[in-house]
């Protein structure tokens, strides 16, 4: 059954993860099933479960928006103490987990906005920190656990809507079993959740904060929120967990929740994958059922029986696997499909069964889009060339006055003052090292300065990434910044103007509608690549793009951002002579369609032939303004750049 | 050539946020005066305690910068690492374990410890730092150098790897019975009246200020000197040898620091067995002060930690200046400070200040007190 290269698909609504829960759900049933465990192996299956919910909540913090956070296993606890409090206190079951989970959802929202500015090992301390900070609260709060040293027992059991899941008059094995089944459901809600947030804006838009925070705000994604909110959400899963746990046994401790299960939460991601919604499964198998097999292993070494030296086989388990697979235990997998994926040329041999196993490579954008069909930019970005012509003097749509950003001593912009008018193509040159790329990132938030800045009338705040974003000011960087992890047509989409229904929320409750936006940003991030040349590269990963299509490619993302000002750092930089030219050739059509451009660079034919003005800087200061023929033949200038003659 | 080349002024109409340099300063000022406040507040807080019981605030105070020695050790041997291959250690904790184990495994005179060596005191603890040496350059043999290059997170969970490995083969080994550690200055120990040592305790008389008998024990007394020295060795280390100009290069930029011939593995076995011998040495000297178990080093592994973060991961005076403030908050912050005003209650919370110390700091300093942004768009 061949099937022929369907209706493109935007890259966020590809694949078949539904039906892919689905026979991962009834796999599980058949596996807990099919086989008679004993109830040791029901109670060690049960964990697996629960310690899955766990790290896919860690996957959201750590794997999608990349926070080195140890705070897993401390949420949990929050979560099972505080809904054991308030059952015990006589609130209704699943109205105490809710409250458990609100109260996590607090303290991971203040931690999180305090920690907002940390990375890396900082933000690792700081989540140690606020672990010991709960553990030790919880231990030694009586009052609150109703028991000296927070050994709860007889904690309310799980009951549903009248359906007594577990009981403590029920046999273990009954508990067992019912247990399974509420876990299993609420795992399949927690997937259901990733993979709502992979089908949307929101994973691309966090990895891209991941990678590159100050370049993916300079684009207009909401960093600060984005990574707040995957903190909260991943937190909130976190101790959703932890409360169904406390609530299935009946009981709680806090060694049940120490930093062992932080660290082993941490472990499970890493081992089964980070990169993917699948991971945790596969993670949460191997810490919970080696030890376990070891445990029951029966060989004797030395006089001794083996399952001694069972940590030990475990660390050395771990070590070769993350030797070997790097990528965790999903990258198993993955090699397995690139491993068949070689047969399996796109278009040929594709069938209904090489989609659904993602082996077909995905249809390129580069084809028409039959219902989207866009203008090349903005109606408004058109409208604005319409009535404002080519050049018109002395209106300015970029004024910067004063800029002024010193590192410690060193003042490397010193007061420069500059419009750029609206429609023109405005040079800045000058030696290595006179401020020009510190004065842009000035502009654009990514360096503390001061100094007024406004847009179009409107006064823009200094020293914050993104405020320029928003009045329509996009900028390209000297060494291009593109995203490794994503691909060409996922980069562009990062820079959307339209943001709306982008967020977590809308990608859970309002999904039509954000997919059919999802559509229509989709469309003109096509187009934009297709503007530059690069549309037959869309879907490949932007790390495997040569330097110059870098360069492109950033520029096809400040196109599709709808841009009112675009300021470029050495856009030429490593270009031929004929990537050269057909790059003035786009700056040329986006200045005739309403785009001002402020373009840095070396190349001072490039500039000469292209720009209307052109500005030099010399020392952190603006050493010239005019048209290039007058500016070059200036003293100053000539001596900025061959150095004065001593005499 | 009909523009005029013109000399870029102000415009006029645009409102600068105006005398830049001043506003500055007197923000700054207004910050400054806020921090003097706190830190006069904070002064006459300790100078309050130490009216109310002078004894304890100075036994406090030796306790407090003793621990925060210790903790600048290991923090210390995490920095040594950082530096020379940019992850963090994350078997440093049980690597502190090791080392009170292995001063015990060939100290013990009393046959407690399995296969014990039974040296004397001196000698066998340069052979526990010895091996620890050994035992650092074999993880980064086994745990690092096959790993070299991959993502950070892959490091650290090989490194966790490693402390379960540690941690088990001490149990196997030796047992998880508490064990204490001989010292020089506790009765068993050979220089027991050592100069103005007295039953292995130091006296201060203040009899002025109402201190009659505050004691400190010899031990912590040690622990300081110790640490200056090290701390002293480390930063020459750093500054004046071949060896620390190589890690300096490397931290600065890896791939340049090869290219140009620095010797990336040898530096990496080097740094590992320094900073392993570092833990060991915390170890030792925390031992026999009290009993410890396969526990021991969790903590220390934690609170140095947040030292090195508390330093900004890169300086050395940064770090142990971090390790002591650690060490005081504990001690006597937690101690007297605190319960002063809070009540006795608050003493089943006092290990918490160290952790909250620390998010204070992340939140005004995001990235330590001494740390810096350097990464260029």
């Amino acid at each position: 059954m061949r099937r022929d290269a369907g209706t493109p698909r935007p890259p966020a609504v590809r694949g078949y993860p539904y039906a892919w829960l689905v026979i991962f759900l009834g796999f599980m049933v058949l596996l807990r099933f099919a086989p008679n465990l004993s109830a040791a192996q029901a109670l060690v299956f049960n964990t697996w479960l629960i310690y899955t919910i766990m790290t896919v909540g860690f996957y959201f913090v750590f794997g999608v928006s990349g926070q080195f956070a140890f705070s897993q296993a401390a949420f949990a606890m929050v979560g099972a103490y505080t809904s054991s409090w308030a059952t015990r206190e006589g609130t209704d079951w699943l109205l105490a987990v809710a409250f458990g989970v609100a109260v996590a959802c607090l303290i991971a929202f203040l931690f999180a906005f305090v920690a907002r500015k940390s990375n890396l090992f900082f933000l690792a301390i700081a989540t140690l920190a606020l672990s010991e900070i709960i553990d030790v609260v919880i231990s030694q709060w009586n009052q609150f656990t109703g028991q000296i040293g927070a050994e709860i027992g007889h904690i309310h059991t799980i009951e549903i809507f009248g359906w007594k899941a577990t009981s403590f008059s029920y046999s273990a094995a009954v508990n067992q079993r019912n247990v399974f089944w509420v876990y299993l459901a609420t795992l399949g809600v927690v997937m259901l959740i990733g993979i709502w947030i992979a089908r949307s804006a929101a994973k691309r838009e966090a990895i891209a904060m991941r990678d590159e925070p100050a370049v993916a705000a300079t684009l207009g994604v909401p960093t600060a929120r984005v990574r707040i909110t995957m903190f909260i959400l991943g937190s909130a899963v976190g101790a959703f967990a932890g409360s169904l746990w406390a609530h299935g046994r009946g009981f709680a401790q806090p060694d049940d929740f120490s930093v062992e299960l932080a660290l082993g939460i941490f472990v499970m991601l890493i081992v089964g994958g980070i990169d993917s919604l699948w991971g945790p499964v596969l993670g949460a198998a191997f810490y919970v059922w080696v030890p376990h097999g070891l445990q029951s292993l029966h060989l004797e070494v030395f006089g001794h029986q083996i399952r001694e030296y069972k940590q030990i086989i475990y660390g050395v388990v771990l070590l070769v696997v993350m030797i070997f697979f790097p990528e965790g235990l999903i990258g198993i997998f993955h090699r397995l499909r690139a491993f068949v994926q070689r047969d399996v040329v796109k278009g040929r041999g594709r069938t209904w069964l090489t989609d659904f196993f993602g082996l077909t490579k995905p249809t390129i954008a580069e084809q028409p889009i039959p219902e989207v069909e866009l203008p090349p930019l903005a109606p408004e970005a058109q409208a604005r060339a319409a009535v404002n012509g080519a050049t018109v003097e002395g209106a300015a749509v970029l004024r910067a006055a004063d800029i002024r950003v010193s590192f410690g001593g060193v003042r490397a912009v010193d007061g420069v003052s500059l419009d750029l008018r609206d429609g023109e193509i405005l040079g800045l040159v000058g030696p290595n090292g006179s401020g020009k790329t510190t004065f842009l990132n000035a502009l654009t938030g990514v360096v503390p300065a001061s100094g007024a800045f406004e847009v179009a009338g409107q006064p823009v705040k200094l020293g914050t990434p993104g405020r320029s974003r928003a009045v329509g000011v996009l900028r390209t960087y000297q060494a291009p910044q593109t995203y490794d992890h994503l691909s060409c047509i996922e980069d562009v989409l990062i820079s959307t103007s339209d943001r709306k229904l982008t967020g977590i929320t809308a990608s859970w409750f309002l999904r039509p509608w954000t997919l059919r936006r999802e559509r229509v940003r989709w469309g003109t991030a096509a187009t934009a690549l297709s503007r530059v040349g690069l549309g037959p590269l869309a879907e490949e990963p932007a790390g495997r793009l040569t330097y110059g299509q870098r360069r492109l490619l950033e520029l096809a993302r400040s196109i599709a951002a709808q841009p009112r000002v675009l300021l470029l750092d050495e856009p030429s930089a490593g270009l031929d002579l004929g990537e050269t030219q057909r790059l003035a050739g786009y700056l040329r059509d986006l200045r005739a369609e309403g785009v001002s451009l402020l373009v840095i660079d070396h190349k001072l034919d490039f500039i000469i032939s292209l720009c209307d003005r052109v500005a030099v800087m010399e020392l952190g200061h603006l050493v010239a303004v005019g048209d290039a023929a007058t500016v070059f033949e200036d003293q100053r200038v000539v001596d900025a750049y061959l150095g004065v003659e001593e005499s | 050539m009909t523009q005029q080349i013109t000399r870029e002024t102000a415009t006029p109409a645009l409102e600068t946020s105006e005398p830049t340099e001043e506003s500055k300063r007197a923000r700054w000022s207004r910050a400054r005066i806020a921090w003097t406040l706190v830190a006069v507040g904070f002064i006459a807080w300790a100078i309050a305690a130490f009216i109310d019981d002078g004894t304890l605030f100075v036994a406090l105070l030796g306790a407090g910068i003793a621990s925060g020695a210790i903790i600048a050790i290991v923090a210390l041997g995490f920095l040594m690492i950082m530096k020379a291959t940019g992850i963090a250690n994350f078997a440093q904790g049980d690597l502190v374990t090791l080392g009170a184990f292995l001063g015990f495994w060939a100290t013990d005179q009393l046959g407690l410890a399995k296969d014990g060596l039974g040296l004397s005191l001196g000698f066998g603890y340069l052979v526990a730092l010895a091996i620890m040496f050994v035992i650092g350059v074999v993880i980064e043999r086994v745990a690092y150098a096959p790993l070299r290059g991959r993502e950070i997170h892959v490091v650290v969970i090989a490194t966790l790897a490693v402390a379960i490995v540690i941690r088990t083969l001490l149990a196997i080994w030796q047992g998880g019975d508490p064990r204490s550690l001989q010292s020089w200055f506790n009765p068993g120990g050979s220089l027991q009246n050592f100069l103005f040592f007295d039953q292995g305790v130091l006296r201060i008389n203040i009899g002025f200020l109402g201190v009659h008998d505050a004691v400190i024990n010899a031990q912590r007394v040690v622990i300081i000197v110790v640490t200056a020295v090290v701390v002293v060795a480390t930063m020459w280390l750093f500054a004046r040898t071949s060896f620390g100009r190589q890690v300096r290069a490397i931290a600065a930029d890896r791939e340049t620091a090869r290219l140009c011939g620095v010797k990336v593995n040898r530096l990496s076995m080097l740094s590992f067995g320094i900073s392993s011998c570092l833990a060991g040495l915390a170890g030792i000297l925390i031992g026999p002060l009290q009993a410890f178990d396969l526990n021991l080093g969790f903590t220390f592994m934690l609170l140095g930690f947040a030292a090195a973060v508390l330093g900004g991961f890169g300086s050395l005076g940064g770090t142990v200046l971090g390790g002591v403030l650690i060490g005081l908050t504990q001690e006597l912050f937690g101690g007297q400070m605190l319960p002063m005003v809070a009540g006795h209650d608050a003493l089943k919370y006092r290990s918490t200040l160290p952790f909250v110390l620390m998010l204070v700091v992340i939140a005004i300093k995001p990235q330590g007190f001494f740390g810096r942004v350097t990464r260029r768009l």
